[in-house]
This record gives structure tokens, sequence and C-alpha cells, in this order.
């Protein structure tokens, strides 16, 4: 069995049936949003994310913070993504898939050398495996 | 002859929410909570000779009583549920289209109801509800615009022009 959903923010209280099967009435629910979550479980929600979405997931300066961690884990895990301004994405998994041999850090010499990129970054992203 | 047979019910554990609700729950069923299991051991709980009746409830100060309710009901869900090998999740590619389909529904609530499930997972340390949970907000989030992300979970842009800027740029790539 699950609870039903909560109707409004004013809602007084919540009707849910108890562990028993008969019905209980709970005192108001503390509203909890995503931000009230420590920065550890919103880590471990980030990290759920593939490289674009948790891109877009930077919509205020603590989840820019939080996503900005993720690069080191990602050169940890050999996987590469490049990030920057009007990089076509297709295109860089054309040359990681073009190189399928060529370390991590040599991938990244060719694509900073061919492109002309002044920064790249390295990140997770099931797409994009160098092995 | 006849012998007595000895009818063993399963243990239970009595679990005090932070609004004082008690709930009564096997002991089989809560092991998936380590911060419950931990406590049952520490307590030495697990004694045979101590009846439900004269047992001390352990209270859960973090969780209140229908968020607990709820881990109630998950973790009765999920006994079955072989042990986890956290060693192993760590290894796995991380995916957000393997949550099972009883786990999609139960998910299926109010954002301030999953994200007191969240805190409560945590608070117990109940790895797979938390897992499952995270994974339900990570499908929330996925396909969105920030603007469409700010809006669903009601966050405040708190970005200067200037690095609003920056974000935009840096995004262009991913925007359509």
């Amino acid at each position: 069995s699950r609870m039903p959903r909560t109707t409004s923010v004013e809602e007084e209280s919540r009707e849910v049936p108890s562990v028993e099967g008969a019905p209980m009435k709970l005192s108001k629910q503390e509203e909890t949003s995503l931000l009230d979550l420590p920065n550890e479980m919103l880590v471990q929600i980030f990290a759920h994310l593939d490289f674009a979405d948790r891109s877009r997931f930077r919509v205020n300066r603590r989840l820019r913070e939080i996503e900005s961690t993720f690069e080191e884990r990602g050169r940890r895990k050999n996987t590469l993504v490049v990030r920057f301004p009007a990089v076509d994405n297709d295109a860089l998994m054309s040359v990681a898939g073009c190189h399928p041999r060529r370390s991590v850090p040599s991938i990244k010499e060719l694509i900073r050398d061919d492109f002309r990129f002044d920064v790249i970054y390295l990140s997770i992203s099931p797409a994009l495996k160098v092995k | 002859f006849l012998f007595p047979i000895k009818m063993t019910s399963p243990r239970m554990i009595k679990l005090t929410s932070n609004d004082d609700k008690t709930f009564e729950v096997e002991r089989d069923v809560i092991k998936q909570s380590v911060t419950v299991n931990t406590l049952i051991t520490d307590l030495n709980m697990d004694d045979e000779d101590v009846s439900v009746e004269n047992q001390m409830a352990i209270p859960l100060p973090n969780v209140d009583a229908a968020t607990l309710e709820m881990v109630i009901t998950w973790c009765k869900q999920h006994r079955e549920d072989p042990p986890r090998n956290e060693e192993e999740e760590e290894k796995k590619e991380k995916r957000t289209d393997d949550i099972p389909e009883w786990d999609k529904t139960f998910l299926d609530v109010e954002q301030s109801v999953l994200f007191a499930l969240i805190l409560a997972a945590n608070y117990m340390d109940i790895k797979g509800l938390l897992d499952n949970c995270c994974k339900t907000v990570a499908n929330m989030i996925k396909g969105k615009t920030p603007d469409e992300i700010r809006k669903h979970f009601n966050i405040k842009n708190d970005f200067t022009p200037e690095e609003e800027e920056q974000i935009r740029k840096e995004n262009a790539w991913c925007e359509d």
C-alpha cells in the first residue's frame, strides 16, 4: 500500500493508512524541499545524471559548487567529457570513438590541439568512456 | 506421545517517531536499516528473554510518523531482497531506469514527501531506499532546462547576471 499524495501546502493534515490498515490522522508534515537536503544527498542525485543534465542542474550557486566536485571524480574514473562554450557533443564523442586506444591525457591533447580549446574539463559521463 | 510444539512468533521491535508515534515492526523487516540494526545489537535487544511489551522503543528523532510508516512499508516490501554489496554497487554504471515498478508507484508522491523519505533513508541508513529515491529525483531533473528545473523544484536563481551569462555559455553545447 502506498501513501496518498498530499494536496497542498495549506493542507492541515493528511490521512494515511496505519501499519495495521486503519487510517489515522497525522499532524501536518513539515514541507521539505530539494535544497533542504544536505550536500551529500545532492551529490548522490547528481551522480545519477549524465554530464548534460548535470550541467543544466547548476541552477543556483550551491548546486554549481556541488557539480564542480565531479571533475576530480571523472579523472579518477578515466572518463572523458569536454565542457566548453559552443562545443558540439557529437563531434567530441566522435573524437573519443575514433581513438579508442588513446589514453585520456593524449585525447585531451588531441582535442586541445585540433580544436584549439583553452580549457578542457574532465568529468563523468557514461556516454563517453575512453579505454 | 504428544510433544508440545513451541510456536515462535516473529521478534518485534518498537520504533518511535519524532512526533511520538510508536510502531511495532518485525526484527527481520527493519534489519535493512543499518542505524536501527546497530542500535538493536548495541542495546542487546536481540535477547530472547525480553518481550515486546517490556522492550524499550528505539527513538528516531529525525523521522516523523508519516515518513517512518512509509519507510516500514518499503522495508516490508523489500524484506526478501539480497544484501547489497556496496563495493559492487559503487562499480556499477549509474542508471535511473532500473527502479522496480513497485518502487516507482510507491515513490510517486509529493516532492516534500519524497525529500523527507530521502532524509529518513539517509538517517536510518537504508541504502536501497535512498538509492531509489535519489534515482526518482534524478528522473525529475533529466531533460529539463535550467528554468524548468527551477520552476519544478521552486529554486531561486541567486546568480549575478555575470554568473548566469557564464553558466549559459558553458551550457550552450547541451542546449537545444
